[in-house]
């Protein structure tokens, strides 16, 4: 898409020419957290450009966001070249996303951060990127550009813009180890409001919502009894560590094991089957013992493989090769014979009747 | 003799009878026209059996006769019905037919619950995940745009 190529471009060059100096420690904690601190404590509405590469094109979305601390959010899309708009509100701890012209949508309860690992995740970025900071302007407001780059190749870099007066980012991008621009997020307008502006907001009466199905932080006695055993585990890549474990009940329920180097987020979905389900788009990847299939959106990669009676999805952003790589330390299966499929059928015609 | 000793005659006219049977015989038939008749019916059928030519077998006719029976026994042993011939061949191509990979194809259902969406969901756990909370929506929304549903997933 032209339009977005060229706002690709134009962000490239300018941040390249941008001087900045790795930012001490101490300065790159405290702009983090008080990035962090922000969505807490500021108040503000703005309009955004959004665009993401999607591996043969690029998308680009239009989104208006009202911002109300500690946890109101609204943000209206509308997708270039798409008649279509989307709007998501997070509120009181759940998120609703629904389509504002025929009035249908989904609630979910959203998944809590951990507020208070904030240290410990940024001791873990600055292990593994390094931080350098400028002083920079944008939309007419003095901003602090920081640009994170990965010590170890094959992971992403970001640039961000943070309002210094208020610690919102302001503008977030996402590059390649290539150099290129898979993501970019922009604000075109942005203002600070008062607190509390949104405090009488209602969503519209005549929503017709149904339930996602919720995650939860889970322990391992639970996984154990839940599924009866543990899938197989993953070798994550250097940097990276276990974090936490999610359950999602549901028709099948999963587990969801996230891994961060302390920006990256990497997460392995297992639920119980033989059978892999390949997302639709994705390539498949024959290994020594056994197919996986591959697939890269926006920046991210997913990798999708079967092993020992578990079905494992895994998405982060990072290389392919490497992703592949990662979920190779699982063991990939065999591709299934057709008694396989079978006993697959079987089992979802039982549970049909 | 009181009775009619039929199952001497046969052996009185072929001489084979003891002494004592003989004139017994003899004896008998001196009174009884009825056994005297029958002597005389097995003697002219004796005469006639020796005027009768020999049957010729031929030479390869026993051999051929035990290789008949060798085969009917070897049949009987191991032969089966045809139509079990071809279900046992039926259910070996099953068997090998149940063994043969076949890899999923892509679906757009499929994975749909584990994939970039609910990549993003779960990264909402990662404390700087509210640093860029636009960059969270951004990120998962319109990655799926089009497929993104009304329907619960």
């Amino acid at each position: 898409m032209k339009i977005a190529a060229t706002i690709l471009i134009g962000v490239v060059a300018g941040l390249s020419a941008a001087p900045a100096h790795a930012a001490p420690a101490g300065n790159a904690t405290s702009l983090l957290t008080k990035a962090v601190q922000a969505q807490r404590t500021i108040a503000y509405r703005g309009e955004q450009v959004i665009a993401t590469w999607q591996g043969d094109s690029t998308k680009v979305s239009l989104g208006r966001v009202e911002h109300a601390p500690p946890d109101w959010t609204r943000t209206e899309f509308s997708q270039l070249g798409s008649t279509r708009r989307w709007v998501v509100v997070r509120e009181g701890g759940r998120e609703i996303q629904y389509d504002p012209a025929s009035r249908a949508g989904t609630v979910a309860p959203v998944v809590e951060s951990d507020e208070d690992s904030v240290d410990d995740h940024v001791g873990w970025l600055l292990e593994n990127y390094r931080v350098a900071s400028s002083p920079s302007s944008l939309l007419g407001r003095r901003t602090d550009r920081l640009a994170i780059t990965p010590i170890t190749g094959n992971r992403s870099s970001r640039r961000l813009e943070i309002d210094r007066d208020t610690g919102v980012v302001l503008r977030f991008e996402r590059v390649e180890p290539t150099g290129r621009v898979v993501q970019m997020v922009t604000f075109t307008t942005f203002d600070v409001m008062p607190k509390g502006w949104r405090a009488e907001t209602a969503l519209p009466g005549d929503l017709r919502l149904a339930q996602r199905q919720s995650v939860r932080r889970v322990t391992a006695p639970e996984i154990q009894r839940q599924f009866g055993g543990v899938p197989v585990s993953v070798a994550p890549p250097d940097g990276f560590r276990k974090t936490a474990e999610f359950l999602t009940l549901g028709p099948v329920p999963a587990l969801r094991t996230m891994y961060t180097d302390g920006l990256s987020v990497l997460t392995v979905t297992a639920e119980r089957g033989r059978i892999a389900r390949p997302p639709a788009a994705s390539r498949k990847v024959q290994t020594r013992t056994g197919p996986l299939w591959v697939r890269r959106s926006g920046g991210n990669t997913l990798v999708h493989w079967v092993q020992s009676g578990w079905r494992l999805t895994m998405v982060g952003d990072l290389a392919p090769e490497l992703l592949v790589q990662t979920a190779s330390t699982a063991g990939v299966a065999r591709s299934p014979r057709a008694i396989d499929h079978l006993q697959e059928w079987i089992q979802t015609l039982r549970g049909v009747f | 003799m009181r009775s009619h000793p039929s199952d001497l005659l046969s052996g009185y006219v072929d001489g084979t009878l003891s002494r004592a049977e003989h004139v017994g015989i003899e004896e008998h038939l001196a009174t009884c026209i009825e056994c005297r008749k029958t002597v005389d019916e097995v003697r002219t059928l004796q005469i006639l059996l020796r005027a009768a030519p020999q049957p010729t077998v031929p030479p390869a006719a026993l051999s051929r006769t035990l290789a008949l029976l060798e085969a009917r026994r070897s049949e009987h042993r191991w032969g089966v019905p045809r139509w079990s011939v071809a279900a046992a061949a039926g259910v070996a191509a099953l068997i090998v037919a149940l063994q043969w990979p076949i890899d999923p194809s892509p679906g757009p259902d499929s994975a749909k619950h584990a994939g970039f969406q609910s990549h993003a969901e779960v990264s909402l756990a990662h404390p700087l995940a509210d640093m860029a909370l636009v960059t969270y929506l951004a990120t998962h929304l319109p990655y799926d745009f089009e497929l993104t549903s009304v329907e619960p997933r």
